[in-house]
């Protein structure tokens, strides 16, 4: 099963003066278990292609098929199938609205009809998933938390939805890098253990090259480069259009490797990367 | 009389109530004028409610904070003080007002009263100094996220204020934004002397400070040039925080016996070292 996508064009505004084609032509396959990276400067289509996949925004042109169900017939399958995505928005802190912290969670699976049982088992669950300690927390306002810990609430809200894909749109901008590599390790987790589909847009390329099984460069609404990590980051060329950079490791040791240090660049583990360095500087010795 | 004097400055969240909650406690901190200060520490250690105090946006419950020797607290010089002390915050969406560009430039000297032509050469100058003149008659919301932080940038500047308080300003932009937005700051710094309060999660933004100041639960854990406090690579982990990549393999290469200098902190400096 997957997201599948068929020649799909979007136009923002038509027939007004500020017509503008965001996405051109797309056609695209996302497996079930997969992790896939979406990447490209602001306004290079990321956000507008990944709210197609639930229906927030209507293609102009082209299919959109969920598990094998066309999303966009007006068939009572294609309703369930858009449930099937979650989706953590940029700034999710800004979707909080309810009083504490628990009814703010408990929102989406109280309108799948759920039991009240299982909804607080989901509740429960997502904020443990999150960290947020469930008895110091549950009647807490959502409004009085760190921006970190807003943006785990909101995260919590999508995961108690159980969602079979999860949207990810730049879920770690903002954070410090101990929120961010926790974040980061339970999205992993949430794909290895929960087999989630995770798709994640991200101008991060560190947290691109670590975690992710595919990688998508956009630019001008179209796809560039679509392929695995090592070899995505080996498009130089496509890299600068699309407006963005490699790892940061994978820079560094391509600045050694132009000064002479004869190592591998296509790393992106931060201790492969020194053992790399040690390697060929005894190298270097040796000659 | 240092440009911003802060003593003793505790900030206490609903003081008094059940979640009373203290987001500074016992601050001091002085910046002189010119000084570009780079501000890190967790989400929730305090960076920005101080941030927020540099301004008078929000009020120190316990000691005091002046800037240019005028008390945040005295409501008769706060309009002063933030014609001195400009504010840039992450999301420029929350703080462009205008539907073209060179209007919302010109929206903070109108409600100063300035003359019509003193606003328009102001706000051409400030357009210029962010390198965005060529576009004064955009709409904000057609341009990219490091284009727009610019205008909130020249919004600041059109005050002529002599410092500008950076809160985040990198988070949400992709690489080549975040570039143009830290060059821009750079250069505010160096040519026009602007006096600069940086907060970052970014540490390889960091490095470009004069001085870096380390924020914990409220209080500043350290302090000093980026190289006294980068080198404390141990330290600044424990406290969820990390030091720039080259420093980290650094430290790392000296682990494993590879002579490498402390001071390493940008990938220039690593690779003189290792391919000398």
């Amino acid at each position: 099963m997957s997201i599948e996508v068929k020649n799909l064009t979007y136009t923002y505004m038509k027939g007004t003066p500020f017509e503008r084609t965001a996405l051109k032509d797309i056609s695209l396959t996302i497996e079930e278990n997969s992790f896939t990276a979406i990447a490209g400067h602001t306004g290079s289509g990321k956000s507008t292609l990944v709210q197609q996949f639930n229906g927030l925004l209507t293609p102009t042109m082209g299919q959109i098929f969920v598990d094998g169900v066309d999303i966009l017939s007006k068939k009572p399958e294609a309703k369930l199938a858009k449930c099937k995505i979650g989706m953590v928005f940029q700034y999710p802190e800004h979707q909080l609205f309810e009083e504490t912290i628990a009814a703010d969670i408990a929102f989406g699976p109280r309108n799948l009809g759920l039991e009240e049982e299982e909804i607080e088992k989901r509740v429960r669950d997502a904020m443990a998933f999150v960290q947020l300690d469930y008895e110091i927390y549950k009647e807490r306002s959502p409004f009085q938390l760190s921006g970190g810990q807003m943006r785990r609430v909101a995260i919590a809200g999508v995961i108690a939805l159980h969602p079979k894909y999860l949207i990810l749109d730049e879920p770690t901008a903002g954070l410090d890098p101990l929120g961010r590599a926790d974040l980061l390790k339970k999205i992993a987790e949430l794909h290895q253990c929960e087999k989630t589909t995770v798709i994640m847009v991200s101008h991060n390329m560190d947290d691109v090259a670590m975690l992710a099984q595919k990688v998508l460069f956009m630019n001008h609404g179209e796809i560039i480069v679509n392929d695995t990590p090592q070899v995505a980051f080996k498009e130089t060329e496509k890299i600068k259009q699309s407006g963005l950079e490699v790892p940061q490791l994978m820079a560094l040791l391509q600045q050694l490797r132009v000064k002479g240090l004869n190592v591998d660049t296509s790393i992106f583990k931060l201790e492969t990367g020194v053992d790399e360095i040690i390697k060929a500087i005894g190298r270097k010795r040796l000659c | 009389m240092e440009f911003i004097q802060i003593e003793n400055l505790s900030h206490v969240y609903h003081e008094g109530q059940e979640n009373e909650y203290r987001a500074l406690d016992n601050i001091n901190l002085t910046v002189k004028k010119g000084e570009f200060l780079a501000v890190i520490g967790t989400n929730g250690s305090g960076k920005s409610t101080l941030a927020k105090h540099l301004n008078a946006l929000l009020l120190p419950t316990a000691g005091s904070c002046k800037i240019m020797g005028m008390n945040t607290a005295t409501a008769e010089e706060v309009w002063k003080i933030r014609q001195h002390v400009g504010m840039v915050f992450q999301n420029p969406d929350n703080q462009i007002i205008a539907a073209v560009v060179e209007e919302d430039v010109a929206f903070g000297p109108e409600n100063l009263g300035v003359p019509a032509a003193e606003i328009r050469f102001r706000v051409a100058e400030a357009l210029r100094a962010v390198s965005m003149e060529k576009y004064r008659k955009f709409a904000p919301h057609l341009l990219s996220g490091g284009q727009k932080q610019r205008v909130a940038i020249a919004g600041a500047l059109a005050m002529q204020t002599d410092c500008i308080v950076f809160d985040e300003p990198t988070a949400m932009l992709d690489p080549i934004g975040r570039g143009e937005v830290l060059e821009t700051v750079k250069k505010l710094h160096k040519e026009a002397g602007i006096t600069v309060v940086y907060i970052t999660h970014f540490m390889e933004e960091a490095v470009a400070a004069d001085h870096v100041v380390v924020m914990e639960k409220g209080r500043i854990a350290e302090e000093g040039t980026p190289i006294e406090v980068f080198t404390k690579v141990e330290k600044l982990k424990k406290m969820g925080l990390t030091v720039p990549l080259a420093t980290e393999v650094a430290f790392l290469l000296r682990q494993k016996g590879i002579p490498v200098p402390e001071t390493v902190l940008t990938n220039k400096e690593l690779v003189v070292a290792l391919c000398q």
